[in-house]
């Protein structure tokens, strides 16, 4: 089984109890991906929820008539894949290895899983997604006043 | 009461919950009315009630110098205001401006967190259709900053 150690560096789980990182390692798989290899693709369905637990990530997207972009580096101790899994919506962008990096996953079934099954664990979770998605939103909204300004140039 | 947890059931963040969790949660909103161009909640102060819009049409816009305000997505019946800025207690990233007469529901944030408090269920329900929610807010703020950048590349 994935070491819990690995579990406890990601933000997601800061606030669970040994007992509660136990129920996600065992629904949990991992790999290591190569610099450059594709994670997932922006457009298709989502199917898993990604924690990285080693090396970075970097966020890319498609920009009309300028090609890809990158919005967002990821690293150790962030997550991805949410969204989709969320909303059952396709990927909004897609995410590379930035080097090598070293990934934890859980596939949407058990996701699903874990949050019907228990609650204090899925209220937990479901918490601390949506602390993150209040940082991105956030983060979100600044960039575009700044690309406001950049524009202007 | 019966007319606010009619409003609360068209919203997205209460659909997951039960008539009595509705109706304990009318109980617990006021209500209210603005004008058009008021602004009901302002960029970079805090909240302290989340605002359900009933009627009319709202406007989240984003200050982007000391004259100008950049319209970032556009909200109408059933849409919920202040709801991020509630959950992580910090500052409102846009204001929410009325572009039309406007009727809200007011849920001041005690009594939000007050009605997940009253069952876990309730809680969790809520949470699951606040990612909803902001997962379509984010979706709507990326097109706009993808718009932004474009331009920047051309």
């Amino acid at each position: 089984m994935i070491e819990r150690e690995l579990f406890r560096k990601n933000r997601l789980f800061r606030e669970f109890s040994d007992q509660e990182i136990d129920m996600v390692r065992v629904v949990a798989d991992e790999g290591t991906f190569a610099d450059g290899r594709l994670i997932i693709a922006e457009g298709n369905p989502g199917e898993r929820l990604y924690f990285i637990a080693a090396g970075k990530c970097s966020v890319t997207t498609e920009i009309s008539g300028a090609g890809t972009e990158e919005i967002k580096l990821m690293e150790a101790g962030d997550f991805f894949g949410e969204m989709s899994l969320i909303e059952s919506a396709p990927v909004s962008a897609s995410v590379y290895a930035r080097g090598s990096c070293h990934l934890l996953w859980i596939d949407r079934k058990a996701f699903d899983r874990l949050i019907a099954e228990d609650m204090p664990i899925a209220n937990k979770l479901l918490k601390a997604i949506i602390m993150t998605f209040c940082e991105r939103i956030r983060d979100t909204a600044a960039k575009i006043e700044s690309y406001y300004r950049m524009s202007k140039f | 009461m019966e007319e606010k947890a009619k409003i609360l059931k068209n919203c997205e963040l209460f659909r997951r919950l039960p008539p009595e969790a509705l109706a304990a949660a009318a109980a617990r909103c006021e209500e209210g009315e603005a004008k058009e161009g008021d602004v009901i909640l302002v960029e970079g102060k805090p909240v302290d009630a989340i605002y359900i819009l009933a009627d009319g049409k709202v406007d989240y816009i984003k200050q982007v110098d000391a004259k100008r305000g950049l319209v970032i997505s556009r909200w109408q019946a059933g849409a919920v205001f202040g709801l991020s800025s509630m959950m992580d207690g910090q500052e409102q990233y846009v204001s929410a401006v009325a572009t039309t007469p406007v009727k809200y529901l007011k849920l001041p944030v005690v009594d939000f967190w007050a009605v997940c408090a009253e069952d876990p269920l309730y809680e969790h329900g809520i949470y699951r259709q606040t990612l909803v929610i902001q997962s379509v807010a984010l979706r709507q703020i990326t097109v706009r900053l993808r718009e932004f950048l474009a331009k920047i590349i051309k």
